[in-house]
């Protein structure tokens, strides 16, 4: 709508002797102009140098009727034939009157208005909570075989694939000769939650929960070690299983 | 005591009283960071916050001099206009034409023209001044 | 000095402080609550529930914010002018608490029912723009600067619209007295012939007060939080103050000069010792303010050269031209007030 306006005013400038009435004609197109922008004028400005509003349009339609010398201010389509751009847009008398009663204004205002009286979307979070999917991804956790064993071998499969790297293993062999962790640290702090730990895990141990609740006072609580990891995979074995289950169709 | 008087007293004196609370009560420790002006994070640069502003401001001001300055002066008619009827309203339609001329001149000048006209403002991505 | 004296003005001055006091201590209820339905409505009006914790239903909020605030530290930049630094937000809340002074609550219910309110307040409106203009050189920061110098061109430029707008309603009373403006509504409240006039009114105590869309000043995205971007704490209050209640100031007085105040057809005129009369007016003015928020919640900002030129190229004409046809009509069928 920006171009519109210094065509106004270079119309309103050499003729300074005008009625108060067409100014405040004028006044109101340029008030149109001002409030709304019209995104087919745009459109049109898009395409080439030329543009036109109604009052132009009007007069151009009227000298292509009367002696067809096509004015500055037409439009060409690409062929290179003129049209009228207003040929299917609002009429300006529609124009006028959406202007002169507000009516745009008016009804983004009833919108509003009507969402006044609807009720709120508002989740109470603490007391009540939304739902999660089952491949939501929060704080980490390890996981056990029924048995009770670990089920980490550590392969660290998912401490070379960490971006953030955030996952810290070291390993030693145990006395019945399986590989396991001595170590299995992740500094939450650097975590991106991307889940791909859990991705390249070979024996889903590592998995991330659902819980996302585990905001600490100190950063060192963050850092977490095998023994937190395990706990929190023990605490949650029911939910992450069933999570895995549900889950395992897509996989 | 006139009331309206007392309220003149009485409302300094309660923003005064808001005032002394806050020293009371607040804490005050300022530091070298806090007391700078405020800069979207890099340092303030010293002695060049007084910037030069566009010159519409300045002559929007001085409009508004001239403009309210004409519609106060219709007061006085619009509490008398039954006394004054057609002569009075007449005499101040004279002062509404002399008003209207100089509108109009004011328009034609640019002088409200907060954007800059010699340049046609489109493609929309080229700088615009405010 | 004569001890009989000395009481008679101790008790002048008590009655004085008392008369005060039932204007005042309301009004700062009113702002304080007018902070709280600004967010409850606007959090309805985006599907939101708004503050709900302070208090029941939240409605102990402002106090709770207002608390928070004086125990808060004052930050004064060193580069600042510490005078007007200060003078400015306490003249903001000063002039727009002793525009309150002329305001009638019912019959005879002013503070100062004097004979040139209109100009008064039309004073007060204008000094307003004095703590803009202060606050935003004396803190020495760009971002307080440049919003004050929008913020004042703008509430200058339609303070024009605004004395026009009056000026018409002053035309159909006679008079700049309050109390005269709202007997003459008695048979029409004058929102009625005078609608265009009410629309233009509207949309300049709009941008007197700032509100969306005309809240250049504040426009948080580019300008930080416009001309007290470095007030801090109490002095910050101050211009919160200022701002709601000229909001609630000038809600009043639409609902003065468009509704016809205290007025209402009969159903709150009665013999009992209850005044009606005040909560009538404060159920127009609460319209008003549900209309200012309403606003923010509908339309977005305009840019600086449209506000300016909003002003200056359509609702100027268009108020001249209304201050000339309303006296025309008037002398042509010769209803002029007198």
């Amino acid at each position: 709508m920006s171009f519109a306006r210094p065509r106004v005013l270079v119309r309103l400038q050499p003729r300074l002797l005008i009625s108060p009435r067409t100014t405040a004609v004028r006044s109101a197109v340029l008030a149109h102009r001002l409030l709304s922008s019209s995104t087919r004028a745009l459109a049109q400005h898009t395409q080439g140098p030329t543009r036109s509003n109604s009052p132009d349009a009007l007069s151009s339609g009227l000298g292509k009727s009367l002696h067809h010398v096509p004015s500055p201010e037409t439009v060409y389509d690409a062929q290179g034939k003129e049209v009228n751009p207003y040929k299917d847009g609002p009429s300006s008398i529609d124009k006028a009157v959406h202007l002169f009663f507000f009516t745009e204004i008016l009804r983004g205002m009833w919108i509003v208005l009507e969402n006044f009286f609807r009720p709120p979307y508002t989740i109470m979070y603490p007391f009540e909570k939304g739902p999660l999917s089952p491949r939501f991804r929060g704080e980490h956790a390890l996981r056990r075989y029924p048995s009770g064993e670990e089920r980490c071998i550590a392969c660290k499969l998912c401490e070379s694939i960490c971006p953030a790297q955030a996952i810290t293993i070291e390993s030693e062999a145990r006395l019945d000769g399986s590989r396991r962790t001595t170590k299995y640290d992740i500094d939450m702090t650097k975590c991106i939650y991307c889940g791909f730990c859990q991705e390249a895990c070979p024996v889903d141990a590592i998995v991330e929960t659902q819980n996302q609740e585990y905001s600490t006072e100190t950063r060192e609580e963050l850092l977490y070690n095998k023994e937190k990891l395990l706990a929190n995979g023990d605490r949650a074995e029911a939910e992450i299983a069933a999570n895995l289950h549900s889950d395992h169709v897509y996989r | 005591m006139n009331n309206l008087i007392f309220l003149f007293i009485f409302v300094p004196l309660l923003s005064l009283i808001l005032l002394g609370l806050n020293v009371l009560l607040a804490v005050h420790r300022p530091d070298e960071s806090k007391v700078s002006a405020y800069e979207c994070g890099f340092s303030p640069i010293y002695g060049q916050t007084r910037s030069t502003f566009q010159i519409h401001f300045y002559i929007v001001a001085m409009l508004f001099l001239i403009f309210d300055l004409e519609i106060l002066l219709l007061f006085p008619i619009a509490v008398t206009l039954y006394q004054v009827s057609t002569f009075g309203f007449s005499i101040a339609i004279i002062f509404f034409i002399v008003l209207t001329i100089g509108f109009v001149l004011e328009i034609g000048s640019g002088a409200i023209a907060l954007t800059n006209f010699d340049q046609p403002s489109y493609p929309i991505n080229k700088e615009k001044k405010l | 000095m004569n001890s009989n004296n000395l009481m008679l003005t101790i008790i002048g001055l008590l009655l004085n402080l008392i008369d005060v006091l039932a204007i005042i201590l309301p009004v700062l209820l009113a702002v304080a609550f007018m902070t709280i339905i600004e967010r409850k409505q606007l959090a309805a009006h985006q599907r939101r529930v708004g503050p709900n914790t302070v208090g029941y239903y939240g409605l102990l909020q402002p106090f709770a914010d207002a608390l928070k605030l004086i125990l808060k530290e004052t930050v004064i930049p060193s580069q600042s002018n510490k005078v007007l630094f200060y003078l400015a937000p306490i003249s903001t809340l000063v002039f727009s608490l002793l525009g309150w002074g002329v305001i009638p609550f019912g019959q005879g219910l002013a503070l100062s029912d004097f004979s040139l309110g209109v100009l008064y307040t039309f004073a007060l409106s204008s000094l307003g723009v004095y703590g803009v203009l202060l606050a935003g050189w004396s803190a020495n920061s760009k971002y307080a600067f440049l919003g004050s110098l929008r913020s004042t061109a703008a509430m200058i430029s339609y303070e024009l619209i605004l004395s026009s707008a009056i000026l018409i309603i002053i035309l159909l009373t006679g008079s700049l007295n309050f109390t005269t403006i709202i007997e003459s509504q008695e048979s029409v409240y004058f929102i009625f012939p005078l609608l265009p006039v009410f629309i233009f009114y509207f949309i300049s105590i709009l941008a007197e007060t700032s509100r969306t869309p005309f809240d250049l000043q504040e426009a948080e995205s580019e300008l930080v939080a416009g001309f007290f971007t470095e007030h801090s704490s109490v002095p910050f209050v101050f211009f919160f103050l200022g701002e709601y209640s000229s909001i609630v100031l000038f809600s009043c007085l639409s609902a003065i000069f468009f509704l016809g105040g205290y007025n209402f057809p009969e159903v709150f005129l009665n013999e009992s010792f209850i005044n009606l009369q005040a909560i009538v007016l404060g159920l127009k003015t609460c319209i008003f303010c549900f209309f200012f928020v309403w606003f923010r919640a509908t339309l977005p900002r305009l840019r600086y050269d449209q506000l300016i030129s909003l002003c200056w190229l359509n609702l100027l004409p268009v108020a001249v031209a209304f201050i000339i046809l309303v006296p025309s009509i008037l002398v042509a069928f010769d209803i002029s007030p007198y």
